[in-house]
This record gives C-alpha cells, sequence and structure tokens, in this order.
C-alpha cells in the first residue's frame, strides 16, 4: 500500500506543482491521468526518492521513503519520462551495470536475471546491440528491463508511452500488463487509452492537484446517462461551448461535428443521449470542472 | 544574419558569470605576481646590481607567454563551448533547418566568443599597468612605462595565439561534437611545444619556427641580451618572431578552411573518413525487433540482493572498472598516452643529452624530468577523466535511472575515485615500461625495479590520489564542468606561485611536499620523512574532501543551494560525523606537528639583507685587522652517519707572520655548527655576534712577532630537523669541507682589492686566515664506511665498532680540506710512482677509465711543462649530487659528485668527454692554483682557471685530436658570450675577472691564451708560463697578481703578439669580422674581400684596429677542416688576399679556429662553387 499524504511541492521559479496531495494507492495498476503540467511527473520523482517535498509524507508499507529512502529504492522500480543510455553499450552489459547498482551481486544470479528480464521484454535477440541504436518503443522496453531488475514491488513509469508508434505501443502495454497483476504500478499518462486498456484504478490530476480518484468503471458509471451528443456545423461550436458543459468534439464526414456534453438532465431536444460513456468522457468532465474552478 | 548570430551569441556569454570569474582570476593573478615580483608583499631588495625592470617590453614578452599559456585553457571553455552547446542541448538539427548560411553561422559564433576571450585576455594587461602604478617609478624593478612593450605582446603573441588557436579548437570541438576534444587539444598543444624543444634542441632556429607559442623565437632573437639590452630594447618583431607567427596563423587558417568544407548545417556529424562510418552503420543496422507477439512469462525469480558492507566494496570494485573501461576504451586516450610517451622519451634523451653533461639513462634520471613530466599528463588526465566521471550520467541522461537504485552515494563516489587510481596506476606502470624500454634501448641493463616501484608508488603515487580527490570535489560541487576544470588547472599552476606571494608554509601550500632528490650514494636521505608527512597532512585533507564530495554527491533533483546543504547536512550521520571528525582532527594534530617543526628552534637562522647590513656596520672596522696565521691543524672527527651527526676536537697552531705584536684575534664560527674554543693564552672577548657566529678577542698579553700560539676547539653539528638539513653527515658519502672548522678572520668583504692594490701580494686568494698548512687528521666512522682526509693514511685501525683513519700531509696545502665517509668500491691505478685511487659507489664503474686516462694524460703534460705534482697519491672520492654536481681539488684529493661518474662519453661525437676532461682540468690546478696560489685581488682566477683551462684544452687535444679540441673551443665561446648576456653587475676585462664571472674566466680566458698559443707556439707559450710559475711557486710571502702575469708575458712576447694581450686579456673587445667577397681566379686561386671590424663592449662603437693575424680555413662537403692560411698583419677595414684553393674545398672560413672573439660568426663564411 502506497499512501501519500499531503504532499507540497514548490519550485523556486514559484511554480506550486503539488499542492497537498492526498492519495492512496493499492496493488495493481493504477493509472495517473493528466494534462502536460499536470504535476505528474512532480509527485512521480517524488515518490522515485529524486526529490523531497516541501511537507507532506510518502509511506509505503512501513518505509517514510523521506526518512529512509534506501529501504524504498530497493523494491523500487522507475522509468522516467526520458532517459538515456550511455552510448556504445550493449543492452546486457547495461543490465549488467543495473543490476550491479541495484545490489545483484552474484554474477551467476546477475546474468540469469539480465537474460530474464530482457526475454521478459521481448529483447533478447538485440542484447548484443548498441542500446542508443534502439528505437523508441525497443528503448522504452529496455527501461521497463532495468526497472525489473530487483524484483520491484513499487513501479513508476513515467509517461512511458508518449511518442511510441501504435504497434510499439501495444507492445510496451503487453509487458507492463504482465508485471502489474502483483505489484503498485504506477503509470502516468496523458492518455486516456492508456488507462481504459491498463489500468485497475485511478486518478486525475490537473494543476497540481487530484481532481478525481475513482476506479474507471465506476467514473463510467457515475456518468451513465449524463453524457449528451448533438450534431453542430462547426461555426457554432463556440456558442455550445458558452452554452453547455462541453466536454469534446469530432468531426463527421460532412464536415459538420458532432459534439458532447455533459448535463444531469437532457440538456435539449436536439441532443441526444450518448449509448456508450467512455473514459475520455470522465477525463474532459474533470479537467472542465478544475477550468471553472479557476474561472 | 552573421550580426544576429554574432550579437546573440556575445550577450548570451556575457549573461553568464564564466566570463565574469575567469576574467577577475586573471587580473587577480597578474596583479599578485607582478607585486609579488616587485617586492611589494617581502620589500624591495637593495643592490648595486642591473636588476632586471618587471615592465620592460623583453619582461612583459617573457611574463605574458606564461599567460599565454593559461588563456588556452579558456579556449575550449568558451569558443569550443559555443559551438558545442547547440549539440549538447539538441539545437542543432532545428537550427540546421533554418536559413542559415554556414559561414555566418561558424563566424558569428567564432567570433562572439573570441571577442570575450580577447577582453578576458586584457585583464592581465590592465593588472600590469595597474601593478606598475601601485609599486611605482621609484622602486628600482619599474622603468618608464612602455606601451610599445604591451602592444607587441598583444599584437603578436596573446591576440595572434588566440586566435589561431581559438580557430583551431573550434573547428576541432565542431569536428568532434565532443567539448573534451578541445581540452586534449590544448594539452596537445603544450606537448607540442616539448615535443619541438626536444625534437629541435640542436636546431635553434628551427625550434624558434616551430614554437607554437612563439616563445622561443623571442628567446632566439634575445639570446646574447645582455640585462641592460632587455630592459631598454623593444623585441625585434620583424624577423623569426614574424615568420612564426605567420606560420601558425596560416595553418590555424588552413585547419579551419578543411574543416569549413567538410562542415554542413546536418544533424548527422560528419567524419574525417566516411567509408568507415558507412561501414559501421549496416553493421549496426537500424535495429528491428521481431514482429511475434511475446508470451508473457508466468512469473519472476526473486532477484537475491545483497547490501552488506563487503558486496558494497566489492560493487565499488566492479562499478570502477567499468568506469575505467569506459576511461580506457576512449582512443582519446590512447592519442594522449602516446603522445605522453612521445615526450617522455623526447624529454629523457634531452635530460641524458643535453647541455654539459651526457648521462647514462640511470633510473633516478627516468625519475627526474621525464617522470616529472608524465606525471603532469596523469594530473591533467585525472582532472579531465574525473570530471567526466562525476557528470557522466547526468550527461548520457541515465541520472534518474543510477540515482533511484539503492546503491549508497559512497559507493558511486568511491567507484569513481577508485577507477581514476585505477588509470593513474595503469599509467604509472606504464611509465615504469617505458623506462626500462628506454634503458635497454640504450643499451643500458642495470635496472633498479625497487627504485622504480618505491618512486612512482610511494613517492608520486599518493599525490597523484589527492590530486583525484580534488578533481573529483570541485566537479562534485561544481555544476559547471568546464569551470570546474579551470580552477583545478589554476589550483595547480598556481600553488608553485604560493612562495612568491610570501606564503612558504607547507601547510597552506596544496600538495606540495618537498622535492626528494635521489642519491644512488645516499638515497632519497633526509627529506624522505618530511615528504611521506606532508604526502600524508594532505592525504588527510583529501580524505575530508572525499567525505564532503560524498555529503553533496548530486542525486535526484535539488533545486537550490540551500535544498543541497540540507540534504548534505541530513546525510551526515554517525559515523560520517565521526569519519570527518577523526580526519580533521589526525589533519589538525599533523598539520601542528608540521608547524612546529617549520618553526623549530633548531633551524639555522637565516641571513638577511638587513642582518648583514647591521653586522657590517658593527664589525666592519675589522676587515683589515691582522691577525696570526694558521699554520698547524690537527684533528679529531667521530662521524656518525647512522644519526646524521658528528663530533670533532682539533686545535690550530697559530703564528704572528707580521713584523709587530698582534693581539686581536677574529673567530668566525662555523654557521651550520656548534663550535666552542679555547685559546692556551687569556684573552678576552670584546664584541660578538651570536646570529653570524662572529667574535672578536683581546690577547691579554700581545703576540710577538714569529711567535706562536695554539687555539683548541670542539665541533659538532646543529641537529637536523624535519625540514631543514643543518648536518652536512650522511647516511653514506658524507662530505665535509672547511666551512665546518672555526676562521680567523672577517670574511664578509664586499670588494676584492684590485690588482695594483700595493697590499694585494700579501694576501692569499683562498684563505686570509692561512697560507700554506699542515693537518693531521684522525677520523673514525661506521664499521661499514671508509673515511678519507688530506695527506697520507699513517694507520688504520678499529675500535669499538667503528673504523679509525689516521691521515697527516707531508707537504704543506691551501687551507682547504675535504673529509669524506661512505662505502666505496675503489678503484686503484698507478702512473709512475704516484697512486691513482677512485673512491666510488659500486654501481658507478662507467667512467672510471676515462677518469684514470684523464689523470695520466694531465700528470704526463704537466710534468713534462711544469716540474713535479706535490703529491703521492691522487683520490678522486665521490661524493652526493645533493650536495653538488661539481668536482673540486682538495689537497690530494679531487672530490667528485656523483653524477660525473654516470656520464655518457661512449658514441658523444658533438659532446666533450667530461670525465676526461673534468679531471685532467682538476688536476692541472695542482700546479695552477696549488703550487702557485693566486694573490687576493680581481683577476685571480686569470691565474688558476683561465690557464687551467687552456692547459686542459691542450691535454684534450693531444688525447682526442684537433677537431675535438676545436669543439671544446668553440663551447668556451658560447659560455663567454652567453654567460655576459645574464651578467647582473659590470662585465670586467679577464685581468680584474671577479671570482663569481666563470665565463671570463673560463671561456674568454681559454680563448685567449689558446690564441697566444697559435700565435707563439705551444713550446713557447709553456716554458713563459712555467717561468712565472717557478717564480711563485708555494710562495706565501708574495703571491701573483694577473698584472704580474700580464707583465711576465709582455716582457717574453714580441710587441706584434701584445695586441692579443690587450684585446683579450686587458679590456672588452669584440671583432666583427666579415668575408664580403670570394672569387675564383683561374689558376686554383681564390681572390677573398674581407673586413677587419674591431668593436668596444657596446659592440657598437667601432675601434682602430692594427697589426691583426689572421686565419682562412678551407673546408670540404662534410665539415673536414682540409687547409689553414695565416696572414698577417691587417688593420681595420677592406682587404683583399688570394689562397690557393684546396682540392676538393667547398667554402672558406674567416678564424676557423676561433681566434676572435666574434659575437656574430655567420658572415665569416662564404661557399664555393
Amino acid at each position: 500500500m502506497l499512501s501519500i499524504q499531503n504532499l507540497t511541492k514548490t519550485y523556486p521559479n514559484g511554480v506550486t506543482a503539488l499542492k497537498a496531495i492526498n492519495l492512496e494507492i493499492g496493488t495493481g495498476m493504477f493509472g495517473l491521468l493528466g494534462p502536460n503540467g499536470a504535476g505528474k511527473s512532480s509527485l512521480m520523482r517524488t515518490i522515485a526518492t529524486l526529490q523531497s517535498p516541501d511537507s507532506g509524507k510518502v509511506i509505503f508499507n512501513t518505509i517514510d521513503i523521506e526518512k529512509d529512502p534506501r529501504s524504498l529504492r530497493k523494491t523500487l522500480g522507475y522509468l522516467p519520462q526520458e532517459f538515456g543510455v550511455y552510448p556504445k553499450e550493449t543492452a546486457e552489459s547495461l543490465l549488467d551495470y543495473f543490476a550491479i547498482l541495484k545490489g545483484l551481486a552474484s554474477r551467476k544470479e546477475r546474468k540469469s536475471k539480465v537474460a530474464e528480464v530482457l526475454q521478459l521484454t521481448n529483447l533478447y535477440e538485440v542484447r548484443k546491440k548498441q542500446v542508443s541504436s534502439y528505437s523508441g518503443g525497443m528503448r522504452q522496453r529496455f527501461g521497463i528491463a532495468q526497472l525489473l531488475l530487483n524484483d520491484p514491488q513499487l513501479i513508476i513509469v513515467d509517461e512511458p508511452t508518449a511518442g511510441l508508434d501504435p504497434a510499439e505501443r501495444n507492445r510496451f502495454l503487453n509487458v507492463l500488463r504482465g508485471i502489474g497483476a502483483k505489484n503498485i504500478v504506477l503509470f502516468s499518462t496523458h492518455l486516456v487509452e492508456d488507462v481504459k486498456e491498463l489500468c485497475t484504478d485511478m486518478a486525475i490530476m490537473n494543476q497540481g492537484q487530484i481532481q478525481k480518484r475513482s476506479t474507471p468503471a465506476q467514473a463510467i458509471k457515475e456518468l451513465r446517462g449524463k453524457i449528451w451528443t448533438k450534431r453542430i456545423e462547426a461555426n457554432e461550436l463556440e456558442s455550445y461551448k458558452d452554452t453547455y458543459r462541453y466536454l469534446s468534439s469530432a468531426f463527421n464526414e460532412d464536415h459538420s461535428l458532432t459534439i458532447r456534453v455533459f448535463s444531469d438532465s437532457s440538456p435539449g431536444e436536439t441532443f441526444e443521449s450518448a449509448p456508450v460513456v467512455s473514459l475520455e468522457d470522465v477525463y474532459f468532465n474533470t479537467l472542465h470542472k478544475t477550468a471553472e474552478e479557476h474561472v | 544574419m552573421f550580426k544576429a548570430i554574432y550579437l546573440y551569441e556575445l550577450s548570451s556569454l556575457l549573461k553568464q558569470p564564466a566570463p565574469y570569474i575567469y576574467a577577475i582570476v586573471f587580473f587577480a593573478i597578474a596583479l599578485l605576481s607582478m607585486l609579488g615580483t616587485g617586492g611589494y608583499f617581502d620589500g624591495v631588495a637593495e643592490t648595486d646590481e642591473v636588476v632586471r625592470w618587471l615592465n620592460s617590453a623583453h619582461e612583459i614578452g617573457f611574463v605574458f607567454q606564461y599567460f599565454n599559456k593559461f588563456f588556452l585553457f579558456l579556449l575550449p571553455a568558451l569558443i569550443g563551448m559555443v559551438i558545442y552547446k547547440d549539440f549538447k542541448h539538441r539545437v542543432h538539427p532545428i537550427l540546421y533547418t533554418y536559413p542559415i548560411r554556414k559561414l555566418d553561422y561558424l563566424l558569428g559564433k567564432f567570433l562572439s566568443a573570441l571577442t570575450v576571450v580577447v577582453f578576458i585576455t586584457f585583464s592581465i594587461g590592465i593588472a600590469f599597468l595597474l601593478g606598475e602604478f601601485i609599486l611605482g617609478q621609484e622602486n628600482p624593478m619599474i622603468g618608464p612605462t612602455n606601451y610599445g612593450g604591451y602592444l607587441s605582446a598583444y599584437g603578436f603573441f596573446v591576440l595572434p595565439n588566440v586566435f589561431s588557436y581559438g580557430l583551431i579548437i573550434f573547428s576541432i570541438v565542431a569536428t568532434f561534437r565532443n567539448i573534451y576534444a578541445g581540452f586534449i587539444a590544448v594539452i596537445f598543444l603544450f606537448i607540442l611545444q616539448v615535443l619541438m624543444d626536444n625534437l629541435f634542441a640542436a636546431y635553434p632556429i628551427l625550434y624558434a619556427l616551430f614554437d607554437p607559442f612563439g616563445q622561443n623565437a623571442i628567446t632566439y632573437e634575445t639570446q646574447f641580451w645582455t640585462l641592460a639590452e632587455q630592459n631598454t630594447q623593444a623585441i625585434p618583431v620583424w624577423g623569426m618572431i614574424l615568420w612564426n607567427r605567420g606560420l601558425w596563423i596560416s595553418l590555424s587558417l588552413g585547419v579551419f578552411y578543411l574543416f569549413f568544407k567538410q562542415f554542413q548545417l546536418e544533424q548527422e556529424t560528419f567524419r574525417l573518413f566516411p567509408g568507415i562510418r558507412k561501414r559501421i552503420q549496416t553493421k549496426n543496422g537500424p535495429i528491428q525487433a521481431s514482429q511475434q507477439p511475446e508470451p508473457v512469462p508466468a512469473g519472476l525469480k526473486l532477484s537475491r540482493m545483497d547490501f552488506s558492507i563487503r558486496q558494497e566494496l566489492k560493487a565499488m570494485l566492479k562499478l570502477s572498472t567499468i568506469d575505467l573501461r569506459f576511461i580506457i576504451k576512449n582512443w582519446l586516450f590512447y592519442v594522449l598516452v602516446f603522445l605522453g610517451i612521445l615526450a617522455l622519451v623526447f624529454a629523457l634523451d634531452r635530460v641524458t643529452n643535453s647541455g654539459d653533461l651526457t648521462y647514462l639513462p640511470l633510473t633516478r634520471i627516468m625519475l627526474s624530468v621525464p617522470m616529472y613530466f608524465f606525471s603532469a599528463i596523469i594530473v591533467l588526465l585525472t582532472f579531465i577523466y574525473s570530471g567526466m566521471l562525476v557528470h557522466r550520467s547526468r550527461m548520457a541522461g541515465s541520472d534518474q535511472l543510477i540515482d533511484v537504485t539503492p546503491t549508497s552515494n559512497w559507493v558511486l563516489l568511491g567507484s569513481k575515485v577508485l577507477a581514476l587510481m585505477q588509470v593513474q596506476v595503469l599509467l604509472l606502470l606504464l611509465l615504469l615500461l617505458c623506462g626500462i624500454g628506454l634503458q635497454v634501448y640504450n643499451g643500458f641493463y642495470h635496472f633498479e625495479i625497487g627504485l622504480y616501484l618505491f618512486h612512482l608508488f610511494l613517492i608520486i603515487f599518493p599525490t597523484l590520489v589527492i590530486w583525484a580527490a580534488i578533481s573529483v570535489f570541485t566537479h562534485t560541487v561544481m555544476p559547471n564542468v568546464y569551470l570546474g576544470l579551470f580552477l583545478l588547472l589554476l589550483l595547480w599552476l598556481g600553488k608553485d606561485q604560493l612562495p612568491q606571494l610570501g606564503i612558504e608554509s607547507f601547510l597552506l601550500r596544496f600538495n606540495s611536499a618537498p622535492q626528494l632528490v635521489y642519491s644512488d650514494l645516499n638515497g632519497f636521505g633526509h627529506g624522505l620523512r618530511a615528504n611521506a608527512m606532508i604526502n600524508t597532512y594532505w592525504l588527510l585533507f583529501a580524505g575530508m574532501i572525499l567525505i564532503l564530495s560524498y555529503l553533496f554527491w548530486e542525486r535526484g533533483f535539488a533545486y537550490t543551494v540551500k535544498e543541497r546543504f540540507k540534504k548534505a547536512i541530513s546525510s551526515l550521520n554517525g559515523i560520517v560525523l565521526f569519519s570527518l571528525l577523526s580526519l580533521c582532527f589526525l589533519f589538525c594534530f599533523l598539520g601542528m606537528e608540521i608547524y612546529q617543526e617549520e618553526n623549530s628552534p633548531l633551524k639555522t637562522p637565516g641571513n638577511n639583507k638587513e642582518k648583514l647590513k647591521k653586522f657590517r656596520a658593527d664589525f666592519g672596522k675589522y676587515r683589515s685587522v691582522e691577525s696570526p696565521k694558521i699554520t698547524s691543524v690537527n684533528l679529531d672527527i667521530h662521524l656518525y652517519p647512522a644519526r646524521n651527526s658528528f663530533l670533532a676536537t682539533g686545535s690550530y697552531l697559530l703564528v704572528n707572520k707580521t713584523s709587530r705584536d698582534l693581539d686581536t684575534i677574529l673567530v668566525k664560527r662555523g654557521y651550520d655548527e656548534i663550535t666552542s674554543y679555547t685559546f692556551d693564552t687569556p684573552a678576552r672577548l670584546i664584541q660578538e655576534d651570536s646570529g653570524m657566529q662572529f667574535a672578536v678577542h683581546v690577547l691579554e698579553k700581545p703576540l710577538p712577532s714569529g711567535d706562536s700560539m695554539r687555539m683548541r676547539f670542539t665541533i659538532q653539528n646543529r641537529a637536523n630537523t624535519l625540514f631543514y638539513q643543518n648536518s652536512t653527515v650522511l647516511r653514506n658519502g658524507t662530505f665535509l669541507r672547511t666551512d665546518i672548522l672555526p676562521r680567523l678572520a672577517y670574511f664578509w668583504d664586499v670588494s676584492s682589492s684590485t690588482p695594483t692594490d700595493s697590499l694585494a701580494g700579501g694576501a692569499n686568494f683562498y684563505s686570509p686566515d692561512a697560507d700554506l698548512v699542515d693537518i693531521e687528521t684522525r677520523i673514525s666512522t661506521h664499521p661499514s664506511q671508509t673515511a678519507l682526509a688530506p695527506g697520507k693514511l699513517l694507520k688504520h685501525w678499529q675500535e669499538n665498532e667503528r673504523n679509525f683513519f689516521h691521515y697527516k700531509t707531508t707537504e704543506k696545502i691551501k687551507f682547504a680540506f675535504a673529509f669524506h665517509s661512505g662505502i666505496y668500491a675503489v678503484d686503484k691505478n698507478k702512473y709512475k710512482d704516484t697512486d691513482l685511487e677512485i673512491y666510488h659507489h659500486e654501481k658507478h664503474p662507467y667512467n672510471l677509465r676515462d677518469m684514470v686516462e684523464g689523470l695520466k694524460a694531465a700528470l704526463d703534460y704537466n710534468t713534462h711543462f711544469f716540474g713535479p705534482y706535490q703529491h703521492q697519491e691522487v683520490r678522486i672520492v665521490a661524493f652526493p649530487h645533493t650536495q653538488g654536481t661539481y668536482a673540486s681539488v682538495m689537497g690530494n684529493a679531487i672530490p667528485t659528485s656523483e653524477v660525473r661518474f654516470v656520464l655518457n662519453n661512449k658514441d658523444v661525437d658533438d659532446q666533450v668527454n667530461l670525465s676526461f676532461y673534468v679531471q685532467a682540468h682538476e688536476l692541472t690546478h695542482q700546479w695552477w692554483g696549488n703550487q702557485l696560489v693566486p694573490a687576493d685581488a680581481l683577476g685571480a682566477k686569470m691565474l688558476t682557471e683561465s690557464i687551467t683551462e687552456y692547459l686542459s684544452l691542450r691535454i684534450y687535444e693531444k688525447y682526442f685530436g684537433q677537431e675535438k679540441a676545436l669543439q671544446f673551443l668553440s663551447f668556451q665561446r658560447q659560455r663567454y658570450l652567453r654567460g655576459r648576456a645574464k651578467e647582473t653587475g659590470a662585465e670586467s676585462p679577464l685581468y680584474l675577472v671577479e671570482p663569481e664571472q666563470a665565463y671570463i674566466a673560463y671561456g674568454k680566458g681559454a680563448m685567449a691564451f689558446n690564441t697566444l698559443r697559435y700565435h707563439l707556439g705551444e713550446e713557447k707559450l709553456n716554458s713563459i708560463l712555467n717561468s712565472f710559475l717557478q717564480k711563485y711557486k708555494f710562495r706565501t710571502d708574495r703571491y701573483p697578481t694577473s698584472l704580474d702575469l700580464i707583465s711576465h708575458l709582455k716582457e717574453a712576447l714580441a710587441s706584434e703578439y701584445h695586441y692579443i694581450i690587450s684585446d683579450m686579456m686587458e679590456s672588452i673587445i669584440f671583432y666583427d669580422n666579415s668575408i664580403k667577397e670570394v672569387k675564383e681566379l683561374t689558376d686554383q686561386g681564390v681572390e677573398i674581400t674581407f673586413e677587419v671590424k674591431k668593436l668596444d663592449a657596446s659592440l657598437v662603437n667601432e675601434l682602430a684596429a692594427g697589426g691583426v693575424m689572421i686565419n682562412f680555413g678551407q673546408y670540404d662537403n662534410e665539415g673536414n677542416l682540409l687547409r689553414v692560411d695565416s696572414l698577417g698583419a691587417f688593420a681595420s677595414g677592406e682587404h683583399k688576399t688570394t689562397l690557393l684553393r684546396a682540392p676538393r674545398s667547398k667554402s672558406i672560413v674567416l678564424d676557423p679556429l676561433l681566434h676572435f672573439v666574434e659575437l656574430n660568426i655567420d658572415n665569416n663564411r662564404m661557399y664555393l662553387k
């Protein structure tokens, strides 16, 4: 159980990245959804012991991570949003290097562990190639391989799917799904798809705060019957935005727009109740709320 | 577009703090060094000598050269960085898609950074001007402000250097897209200079041309400048200097042009060898993983993680080898190491084959200059690689991956330090191998592996570890790698300048243990303990800063300095705090010890000018007091080599040799000794200066003329302190001289009397308190050692486990004694009835034959011309080179520095066989210096050194032939010309030569007598000299002066030769004779037009010459002298003469045998078709 209590962080440039965040996360895939700049990376770095909060606490099982970062690090797997690797090193030798850093003392065990994580991430065939020559998806899988070396119980992956093509993204999510069952996997993304496909639990974060905390199914259930759609002309959009609680829109083939709005009851006769509520509706509805609060 | 780029880059550079820091640091160093040299901190010494002006064009040029090298390090940091940052921040893919012209882009970048660098260089000029102002015109070291000097230093050196090397470094950094390549290019330039130096040592003109910094072009142009000329003349920039500058600027433009042609505004870096790149690319290819959906495994096997201390240490070691691999896998490393080895080879060649002495490649020589050079490379590599290692993960972007692992900071830090140490060890081992390799290559098989290992790993390695620690610390706390590197370089180059600023304590001079000098006889001697102590002191400091590095180790994100401190303090747990405090305690404790030792009361108080001045004022009145003279010496000396001490008791027999009663006795005690004494007649102390160890006594009852009295004394050495060696007793190879004994005269006279002084003939040049004396010595030492003293060995016995020897002179000798003790191998020879013994280190058999030959040849020659040798034996005794590198004659001994036993006399075509020559020279002094003792007046050395040097030349020629002798003579010419350039006082004519003006006494003196010899013939000149010797031999009533010799010569010589005496002995005269034209006649004749030109010492004013005898020599293609024609006598002006052309002659040389003192001999040669 990962427990985040009252976590606050303000950077020297005056930006408050985390505003008294409280969050309890249990075993399984946990999706942290939010737009760019929401504070997801700050939260993840803090949990990953890379920076200290101004106030608040993070407790993992019994470990207070600020007081005892090392105990957390022993059981932590972290993949930052961006990372580089030493040039001219093969995946195998780099993983061996990381395994040493992660405390795998025996050379033999290191070797078999490295082979195992390479197979798990489907990189075994290219283990003798330099990581710096890997494609984006392979590199991200290499990132997963390195975080698995110490059998982490807490895994943090920060926006891992950004910039991956659909095939690579699929392959990557498959790998992640495989390891999420028994551990806490904290997964941040700005793509609703990722959470939809993967997560059993989620939070939506914006402007340094948790805006919504729910399971995807529950959140969708909450909105059932409250999402309405309508076909409009593109130039009407602004007036609809002003009048209704607008969530999203999509172009049709005839260049008209189908908009989705939120309303507890039917906003009008021209609106139809949406047959399916998507997680995207939840996301935009939550963000809309935040935006309103800040007006 | 150029303007926009230029201005943008300029303003962004000026927004950074670094340029300002650089400028301030340079300003401060320049100002401090100027003020320090100008005596601002420790007072200006008063002196009558010509003083070097700090602000003459020559000196500004000289000092700026030093700063020029510093400036080079700015080039990668600023000029390299300005292009590198586009690659580093990956701006280039975006930037290069813009419609920018390549030239605008590159020049804008380069010139903006160059502008900043140029402004930084101005800081030293401003500092110097300010320094001149602070020191003021009344300071003797400040001449009139010389703006031209500044202008030429900037215009010809500083600016061309930063421009050309900035351009080269800019091109290199842009080519490799690697900022370190720029730093390495700078180091390469340094090595290049050393290589040029060694490569062209024999061709100064080439060195002047190819020196990358232009430094040696100045040296070349000004090599014969006297100090006065250096102070007032402008640097002649239009000759070699212009060529040199032109060469390097064109070279840099060429490099830039090549780079410019290749450079493309493209994302991918271009390659010097495009073919190779392609092959690698296709081999590695764009990688595609298999496309099959992968099976998801059932679950992971659990890893065992171990974080015990033992495992962490093991991890540290493993990580360090990974870092080591990273360092040594890089080709730059090999390039540098290769250059280092190259420099090592050349440096060694220079040490073993340089200047006067040509050494065998002994291990201790391998470990001296070459070692110093190579360890400098190791230090530089340490600076660079520590930066790379500390910042490596951040630069690669792997820092977050590494920082979240459970590995402790101390393991990470330790692995970096260990990796650096491994590199250092690797390089030291490489040095060892190279050293041995070079020895083998030179056919020298006496390896001293133990000495190598001891020196490299116990003396050098600790200092390298300290450098590694400070480097890691600097790079840990400095986010800017280049600023960190700069600060480290500053510390490295600046620490040796601290004494100049008055900071002399080892406590404050970072990582500067006292220099150790190894002697084969005496080992590292007494300095070893101090060295170890200072190294330990700084190692403790290194430990402390490593703990600080641990505390401030950058892990994760800390956004403010405050946050870093907070983190550091929170890491300061019990063990860390305890270690830090214990190290701090030990550091302070050792510091206290060092402080106490440095300020030890046992240290012999230093003399300074103030004290001396006061002393002269108080005691100067005794300058010409007449005292009884020492006629006989009796000594009991007990040496304790293991304890570095001795105890001596003894007595002098004093005789009143004057015709009056004498009642005053002056006593000067040994300066480094503790002496007590009594007289056998009652005497009263009337005045004493305990600092100068000088006392004045008055006898209750005056000593009548002809009467004698006895003085008894006890002497012991002062104990050594850690840093100061007061005792000359060594573990092995002790060499005690007369200065341990009490002396009976005032020794602080400033000026010698002139030879015209009527009293001069009465005083002995060497000892005012003794004429010639008997000495009897009983000397005891450690049972393993042999002790030597003047005279014949009467008895040798052992008593109380000590070796005793009893020596006594058979002939009276000068008051100059040598007492030796050591473990010697003895080489015994005989020349007629004379024993020739060489006491030497058993591992120094190399030069014994040459030495013996030298002795024999000198005995042969001198006994033939000047009568018998006065002793029954000649003893050459080796002493450690820490005591000097000279050889000298004392009684029947010739104490000879150990360096003169390891000379490489074989295969040295262009060198003098010094082993032979030095012994021949010293032995010749037995006639000229010992049988004939000069009067205490100016010109005394003309009677000893000039004649001896001339005779040595004769002996040398007899043994080695004319060609070798001519080489030797040409060395003497250079010795004179170089010596006068360094003269700080006024140059004297030979007959008034001052005792310290060796360049005149030896160099010019040998030339003068040799010229006489050529025209008179050897027999004639030697017989004239012999009659002079016989007249004064062993006389103590009347000592000869140089004037006595000159009038003797003039009497014996026809007046046509007198001009040689007056030109070369009585005045300072130069000739600038030259061949104007050579016309080949049909009948095998050559018509030569030549000019005789005589100059005074200013080399400007012409004098009228008359009756000058001239030689012409003809040489073949190989430089063999085929024929010499002597012609005479000529007056100043142009003359024509016709010579018969020798078959195969290719050139004609005026004065081939160096009979004239000429500054310029380039115009003496003309080639024939």
